[in-house]
């Protein structure tokens, strides 16, 4: 028999490795949506718990999504309001009116946007991040476009 | 991929870089919260005199709605289900195959809250016109210790496929957050439970120690076709929990009778011998939120047997008591007779149509061997039926 003991030193390797792999794909995400420092706050947030509870973060399908909601919730007592990055000066590409669009849509239309479109993440990451169904991302994303179409004046293609 | 998801893509790359500048290296992940972010204020104190108050209220309430109760035969629960209906075993879930009501049950969140002052425990919509009402009690409740306001209720296009359930909890300062339902399979029959499970993400905020309301659409797909919604309070009793959140409540859903107010009878058992008895109990699930005011004499509810051939003539008291059944689930033991509920003594001859003689010295005769369906009478201000039972006398 072979007996296998995890010590400390491979715990923290893990989780070196897990914060390789998520830190950036949660970071963008909060930074679009929350702003440069915002979304640092809520990415160290949410690290942060992932450490506090490794054991089940381990566990999870998706432990991205669910960081989410954490980094979410933990730094929900700050202005929940759209706060987007500074358009860079030499952003090309994308239409000035985008990001105030951006924020006129709903919380869950602009998240469930940026999310799919902007960071790559499928509906079902999204759902699981927003505690959505699958559907309901869907149906977000599609009135999210919608909305974007009509106010940049974006004929439906693609 | 279209023009708009196109740019939204540029916008994100040259918003949100992919550098290492500023990234949270796993050192600080590891180091915690502490020293590094502003702590969070705890305010205490006022709320918390308000949160016991609203307690007190509950509690009261509950007991007053008990108090109308028959002690003989009816037993009313508003609050914990008696003891018997304990559910069979947990199933650990989540694990079926989609689409059959038994696998992950999805939902959204569309609103997280402070109950208001008199938390009204749960209640369900799943008409256009009780989505409408469920909106319009909550809209007042905006702005109150600083929550968020509620929005328009989302997904028209998805409300036939969606139940709409609030609930309130227990609960001080941030509310946890909803992470998903606990499938419960219940004995004899009874619908699964579903329990909403909790996940504390916050140790510490600024948000008012009061109870805490969630308005969520769960997806029948996912959910099945009927279910209950079970907020357990027992498991509320952590150490932030207020006193006395032990008050479970839960509220029964049927996809085919979106009804405000369900009944269901139970039966001990489905076969009986004709003069005998069958214990039984009404399972009420009142959705609406509100208390329905009834007049009844007696048993709250009764219920017979009938069938094409055979009216068992059942009579009822007449007097006026008044009463309530109170939102949520209420159960009402009843036994279902298999004799006649009445007869013609010595009188006329032959015997009017409809009703049948008596046997010597006055008993009522038994219900002929044979099948029977269930009836319900329920008192006075309620409409809803049951679903009749096959009942076999032999």
């Amino acid at each position: 028999m072979v007996m296998r003991v995890t010590t400390i030193d491979e715990e923290q390797a893990a989780f070196a490795s897990f914060v390789g792999e998520v830190e950036p794909r949660l970071r963008r995400a909060f930074t679009l949506l929350r702003g440069v420092d915002g979304g640092r706050e809520a990415t160290a947030e949410a690290l942060a718990w992932a450490w506090e509870h490794w054991v089940e973060v381990q566990a999870m399908a998706n432990p991205a999504g669910y960081l989410y909601r954490v980094g979410s919730s933990r730094t929900r007592w700050k202005p929940d309001r759209f706060a987007p990055p500074l358009t860079p000066a030499d952003a090309l590409g994308f239409e000035p009116a985008l990001v105030p669009a951006l924020g006129r849509l709903t919380d869950r239309q602009r998240t469930s946007v940026v999310l799919v479109h902007g960071c790559g993440w499928t509906f079902q990451e999204v759902a699981d991040a927003l505690g959505l169904s699958r559907s309901s991302v869907a149906t977000h994303v599609d009135r999210a476009l919608a909305q974007l179409r009509s106010e940049l004046g974006v004929e439906r293609d693609g | 991929m279209g023009e708009v998801e196109r740019q939204i893509e540029a916008w994100a790359d040259a918003a949100a870089p992919d550098v290492a500048s500023g990234a949270v290296d796993v050192r600080e992940a590891m180091s915690g919260r502490s020293g590094r972010l502003p702590s969070r204020p705890v305010r205490r104190g006022r709320w918390a005199l308000s949160a016991a108050a609203v307690v007190v209220a509950l509690v009261v309430g509950v007991a007053g709605v008990r108090a109308l109760v028959d002690d003989d035969t009816q037993q009313l629960f508003a609050g914990e289900p008696p003891a018997g209906t304990e559910p069979g075993f947990d199933d650990p879930v989540s694990n079926g195959p989609p689409g059959d009501g038994r696998g992950k049950v999805t939902f959204e969140v569309l609103h997280v809250g402070v109950a208001g002052e008199v938390p009204v425990g749960m209640r369900s919509a799943s008409t256009d016109d009780e989505v409408a009402a469920l909106w319009a009690d909550l809209i007042p409740l905006d702005g109150q210790a600083g929550q968020a306001a509620i929005g328009p209720y989302p997904n028209e296009d998805e409300r036939a496929d969606r139940v709409v359930v609030s609930f309130v909890i227990a609960h001080d300062a941030c509310p946890p957050e909803l992470s998903g339902f606990r499938r419960q399979s219940m004995e004899r029959g009874r619908p699964d439970r579903l329990i909403p499970q909790f996940v504390e993400t916050a140790t510490e905020c600024a948000q008012p120690l009061i109870p805490k309301r969630y308005v969520v659409a769960l997806d029948w797909a996912s959910a099945g076709d009927r279910f209950s919604v079970f907020v357990d309070g027992g498991n509320l009793s952590d150490p932030g929990a207020m006193p006395g959140s032990a008050t479970s409540m839960e509220i029964f859903l049927d996809r085919a009778r979106p009804d405000p107010v369900l009944i269901d009878v139970e039966l001990d058992g489905t076969t009986v011998a004709s003069g005998g008895e069958l214990a039984g109990t009404v399972v009420v699930s009142n959705n609406s939120g509100e208390p329905i005011d009834i007049g009844y004499c007696g048993a709250v509810f009764a219920v017979g047997l009938e069938n094409d051939e055979v009216d068992q003539q059942l009579a009822f008291l007449r007097c006026r008591q008044q009463g309530e059944i109170a939102p949520g689930v209420s159960r009402f033991e009843v036994t279902v007779l298999t004799t006649f509920g009445s007869c013609v003594g010595d009188g006329p001859d032959p015997v009017p149509p409809g009703m049948v003689a008596c046997l010597p010295e006055g008993a009522v005769p038994l219900l002929p061997p044979g099948e029977y369906e269930t009836r319900l009478y329920p008192p006075d201000g309620i409409d809803a039926d049951a679903p009749p039972l096959m009942v076999t006398l032999s």
